[in-house]
């Protein structure tokens, strides 16, 4: 019985909405017109993204790579290690020594450790300088060796030409290239 | 009962939505309001609540069931809108030439199954037309009207009870098989 009933309902109801000839839904659909809360959030997120860009994001970009390089660059110059983890202990030690190193009443250890950071530094520049084949070979510290000329090198001189002679002196008896002076008769 | 068919927050998977959903959803409002202009009213707005919700759907149950949740609220809103306004609405008709309503909008009226559904309340006319013409399942039914899943089937067979008493001079199978037994 329920199940005829079901069926005269459902029969019922399509003959209905046929009549009504409902067709296909609007193309004009209001929704289209309307700008969702989700879209909304997405454009506001897009419209914002070029300022923030241009100011905040780029000025700690910025901040952040100026710090980190210099950090970089002075820690390595003090410590003389690019190893980060050694920093520390290495400037706490040259802290210490430059406090003990103070006499009394001198305040400041900023020249004491800027000295020391500049000493390691130029220790680490030339540790760190690369080694030509030629010096690898013979252990010399100039690329070229000492500069040497050709004469010096065959007769042991120590002037390219020789000592400067003078025509008089190669002539004996001969002091004065016109002769002894003689004094003006009177 | 997740819907994949749907991605929230797609603008394609909506429009595909609306093409497939509207004339399902609108004859369901039909039969909650018996007015077609205003069933077309009621879900051209629940499109766009819908529309405004989109990015937030979670899709854990079919689309087209969330839309029927939406679209029959908001019929339910206009019910209540549309008893308040009766008699502001007769006052502003008076003395109008054509104060009739326009018999095309008012479908119940030369409809005794539509009619009967109008007399029905919101929640068991919206029942009725989607179990017995959307062929939806008990599931879908509580998501759409917002129930317990447990209650969806009290809830049709007190429509059913209803329609069935408001139909017995339409001449149901029900009604009929009654009557000669009576007899």
């Amino acid at each position: 019985m329920d199940e005829d009933n079901d069926r005269w309902i459902a029969t019922g109801l399509t003959a209905s909405f046929h009549r009504l000839d409902l067709g296909s839904p609007p193309h004009n659909a209001q929704y289209k017109s309307t700008t969702p809360n989700w879209r909304k959030k997405r454009m506001s997120l897009l419209a914002g993204l070029p300022a923030v860009l241009t100011t905040k994001a780029a000025a700690a970009a910025f901040a952040v790579t100026l710090t980190a390089a210099g950090g970089v660059a002075v820690k390595t110059a003090t410590t003389g290690s690019p190893n980060p983890l050694s920093w520390g202990a290495t400037v706490t030690t040259q802290v210490q020594s430059c406090k003990a190193a103070l006499t009394a009443g001198q305040h400041g250890i900023g020249k004491c450790v800027s000295g020391t950071a500049e000493e390691k530094g130029r220790q680490a520049r030339t540790a760190h300088a690369p080694a030509l084949p030629s010096q690898a070979a013979a252990g010399q510290t100039h690329p070229t060796g000492a500069p040497t000329l050709p004469s010096q090198a065959d007769a042991g001189q120590t002037h390219p030409t020789g000592a400067p002679t003078l025509p008089s002196q190669a002539a004996p008896g001969h002091h004065h290239p016109t002769g002894a002076p003689t004094p003006p008769s009177s | 009962m997740p819907d994949p068919s749907y991605r929230p927050g797609s603008a394609a998977d909506f429009d595909r939505l609306y093409r497939d959903s509207y004339p399902r959803v609108l004859r369901t409002l039909i039969g909650v309001l018996g007015d077609r202009g205003a069933a077309e009213d009621c879900t051209q707005e629940a499109f766009v609540k819908a529309y405004r919700a989109w990015g937030a759907w979670r899709g854990d149950g079919p689309a087209e069931a969330w839309l029927h949740r939406i679209a029959i609220r908001l019929a339910i809103s206009h019910l209540r809108h549309a008893k308040l306004g009766t008699v502001t609405e007769l006052l502003r008709r008076i003395g109008r030439p054509d104060h009739q309503r326009q018999l095309a909008d008012v479908v119940a009226e030369s409809d005794s199954l539509l009619s009967a559904l109008r007399s029905l309340p919101p929640a068991q006319a919206a029942a009725i037309v989607l179990r017995h013409h959307h062929g939806y399942s008990s599931r879908e039914i509580a998501t759409a009207l917002g129930i317990p899943e447990s209650t969806v089937a009290s809830r049709l067979a007190m429509a059913r009870q209803r329609l069935t008493a408001l139909l017995s001079d339409a001449g149901s199978p029900a009604v009929l098989r009654e009557q000669a037994r009576n007899r």
